[in-house]
């Protein structure tokens, strides 16, 4: 469940650029051929209702009605109670408590004659209770899926978005960036990282950690009283008012390894500055690679918002190569073998016209990963 | 496979799906409602959507489009075959073709994917979410232990929140103090929601940056989850010394807790339990608090979700049994004080039932 700070702000995210973001699917749901959108929540897959309401839930689920103009229907199963909750982080939308979402937005379809085809976001994937509630509730609709046609509309991060994300990157380099060598144990470590965050303001953080990495680069999510050893690395992917990033660090606390970590890091910053918009990610970490010919590359992986998910995986070293579009954001992901020493690392990028570009300044993340490395 | 606790419960769903005459048994799974998965696959799934197939001859496939849960799943060694799969549909269709024509029992039905629960195709799906609910009620010996553990830390986890409340700090910053323990601490999860102030406060949420000030409520449930199994506490707590009216107020509160952890016991429905805590608020004309507009429910199971079933309310008709754990716990609105929140865990015993938490049932006062 989300419980980090929870709260609309509209400085951060004017009502205008949510306006605007609807219009702008609306217009491509028109171009479609489709009446109305239909749009699942949860907090698993709540990216696509965040893009467009600034509400994302924090238990229980939800359906958002984007209809083909005007503001969209919010029909959620969380209570009445909640009600002042839910308006404070969802501005602009009609919200309809009731314990079948569906059945409400059926109702709204069926009600409006002129709605025949109705778009659903990742049809496949929605839940089979809200599916036969929204078919049993309309008359002479049909239901289609419409996923290509909400992420062509929402592919490019606008400006506000880019703050965002640019925020929760601080928050997250900020948390990383503190030295804590006299934590021996790794439950202690992540929970001092997650005060952090959530102290800041977070909403929302999901830690993992190696403890090892001699013995394995694994993550492992709640790794209690284990103790931490000399060559570690933490992962944290966490979110500022919806908007998600992940980075993964190494830390070391001995002569040897922070030899690796400082020779990788200076081939990570190197190999950032050469990656270029418009061909495959992966073909251009393997050339990369070149400038440091002791080491294997065991993974990489991509992932962005296009949909649903707020961190979902675009491209990857076991499926397909990322060609990002410009605009975009990209979690970068790499795991290598240097001498044997596994490295890992993951940050965010922002696909440019002609090349990508750190989310946030990488001068830090360089400063970050060697001065946490006190012995 | 070390996990003493998942064997005896793929064991327990093995013994019913042969009862049922079913070849396999599908389970979904997402950070939200993850019990069902959690039951099967004896992994946690977080940032996505998870399936896991248990088979009659005892193979327990898993299923994740996270790489991150995929990830974390293989580091928990507990005897299944883990995998990830950016599509995840593709993925379990693919396993379900090849399992041929089988009998198959699913759940929760109502959340399975539509693709998957479609009669459109060869693989036919049966929801078997009541079978799998009831064996989710009912707690062995080590499932309650492990219920026991978590409800110790949801005692430690309320004195942590006591200590982190004091005029001027956020709503978040609680928060933060609350979950730095429970990770240290190698809790795995907490369901927890919060609300700071006066009548105004209808009801718990997430923190919304609200400051606590003297003569505030600050009202808190957490749910600490301890080896996959969730214990629950609610209490609430003034900043200064309150007020005639709060104390007055909370005393309902805390007889109709009373009232409905005294009506817990074999054979008691969920129904009884809460009309117990109800007609406590009747007498004090505050039914009209007890109804859906001002709350939702009047405690509720715990297990491998933090608000499993069954719902205590009184339409709710399911008996209660030895073994089964719930909260009984009154929360609601009250247009004097706001709304106010007190809940132990308890489980049911052979004679009545044994209370988990131990924090005393007070109106908690912190210095303002």
């Amino acid at each position: 469940m989300r419980h980090g700070l929870m709260r609309w702000d509209p400085k951060a995210l004017p009502a205008a650029v949510l306006e605007q973001r609807t219009v702008r699917l609306q217009s491509a749901l028109r171009a479609a051929q489709f009446d109305a959108l239909v749009i699942y929540t949860n907090i698993v897959r709540p990216a696509a209702v965040t893009y467009l309401t600034a509400f994302t839930p924090y238990w229980s689920d939800a359906l958002l009605l984007v209809p083909r103009e005007g503001p969209p229907v919010f029909a959620t199963a969380l209570s009445k109670r909640v009600a002042n909750w839910i308006r404070s982080t969802n501005p602009l939308s009609e919200i309809v408590h009731s314990p079948k979402p569906g059945v409400v937005i059926g109702e709204r379809l069926r009600a409006d004659g002129s709605v025949h085809r109705v778009g659903v976001l990742e049809y496949d994937m929605l839940p089979e209770g809200i599916a036969e509630d929204l078919a049993g509730a309309v008359s002479d609709v049909t239901f289609a899926d419409a996923t290509k046609v909400f992420t062509s509309a929402r592919s490019a991060i606008d400006t506000y978005e880019a703050r965002l994300l640019s925020h929760a990157d601080r928050l997250v380099m900020s948390a990383l960036g503190q030295e804590r060598p006299a934590i021996c144990q790794a439950g202690e470590l992540l929970g001092e990282i997650e005060y952090d965050l959530r102290c800041a303001g977070a909403e929302e953080t999901y830690l993992s950690i190696a403890t090892d990495l001699h013995k394995g680069s694994q993550l492992q999510r709640n790794p209690g009283a284990r103790p931490v050893g000399a060559y570690f690395a933490v992962s944290v992917a966490a979110a500022w008012k919806g908007s998600w990033v992940r980075r993964t660090r190494c830390f070391a606390r001995n002569a040897a390894e922070l030899r690796v970590v400082s020779e990788c890091d200076t081939w990570w910053h190197g190999a950032l500055q050469s990656f270029y918009s418009g061909s495959g990610i992966g073909q251009q970490i393997n050339l990369a690679l070149a400038a440091l010919p002791r080491a294997s590359l065991r993974y990489w992986a991509v992932e962005g918002c296009r949909a649903s998910y707020p961190l979902e995986v675009l491209g990857s070293s076991s499926s397909t190569d990322f060609i990002g579009c410009p605009g975009s954001i990209a979690m970068l992901s790499v795991g290598l073998d240097l001498d044997q020493t596994p490295w890992v690392v993951a940050a965010p990028f922002i696909v440019g016209d002609d090349r990508w570009y750190p989310l946030t300044g990488d001068t830090q993340d360089r400063t970050t990963a060697s001065g946490a490395a006190q012995p | 496979m070390s996990d003493p606790l998942l064997l005896e419960r793929r064991a327990a769903l093995g013994d019913a799906m042969a009862a049922a005459a079913l070849d396999s048994f599908l389970v979904y799974g997402n950070a939200w409602q993850g019990d069902y998965f959690r039951y099967v696959a004896g992994v946690r799934v977080l940032e996505g959507q998870g399936v896991a197939v248990l088979r009659n001859d005892g193979e327990v496939r898993v299923y994740l489009d996270s790489v991150a849960d995929a990830e974390a799943g293989k580091a928990e060694a507990n005897g299944a075959e883990i995998t990830y799969a950016p599509n995840l549909l593709e993925a379990v269709t693919t396993e379900l073709y090849k399992a041929g024509n089988q009998r198959i029992g699913a759940a929760p039905f109502r959340l399975l994917p539509r693709r998957l629960a479609a009669r459109d195709h060869a693989i036919t799906l049966t929801d078997q979410t009541a079978l799998l609910d009831r064996l989710l009620m009912m707690k062995s010996p080590l499932e309650s232990a492990a219920i026991r553990r978590a409800a110790v830390l949801a005692d430690a986890g309320y004195e942590v929140f006591r200590s982190a409340v004091r005029p001027g700090r956020l709503d978040y910053e609680i928060v933060a103090e609350v979950e730095r323990f429970y990770r240290t601490s190698g809790v795995e999860d907490n369901f927890m929601i919060i609300g700071v102030g006066g009548p105004e406060v209808r009801g718990m949420a997430p923190p919304s940056g609200k400051r606590a000030k003297a003569r505030d409520m600050v009202i808190t449930e957490l749910t600490p989850c301890v080896d996959g199994y969730y214990a629950q506490i609610c209490r609430t707590l003034v900043v200064g010394e309150p007020s005639d009216v709060q104390r007055r107020v909370f005393a309902i509160y805390r007889d109709a807790m009373e009232a409905g952890i005294a009506a817990v016991r074999p054979g008691a429905t969920a129904a009884d339990i809460a009309r117990a805590e109800n007609d406590v608020f009747l007498e004090h004309d505050l039914g009209i608090y007890v109804t859906s507009e001002y709350t939702r429910v009047r405690g509720h199971g715990l297990g491998l979700f933090p608000d499993s079933k069954p719902h205590i309310l009184e339409d709710v008709s399911t008996m209660m049994e030895p073994g089964m754990s719930l909260i009984v716990h009154p929360n609601t609105y009250n247009p004097e004080v706001g709304y106010v929140v007190l809940g132990d865990t308890v489980e049911v015993t052979e004679s009545g039932c044994d209370v988990l938490c131990n924090t005393p049932r007070e109106l908690f006062s912190v210095p303002a």
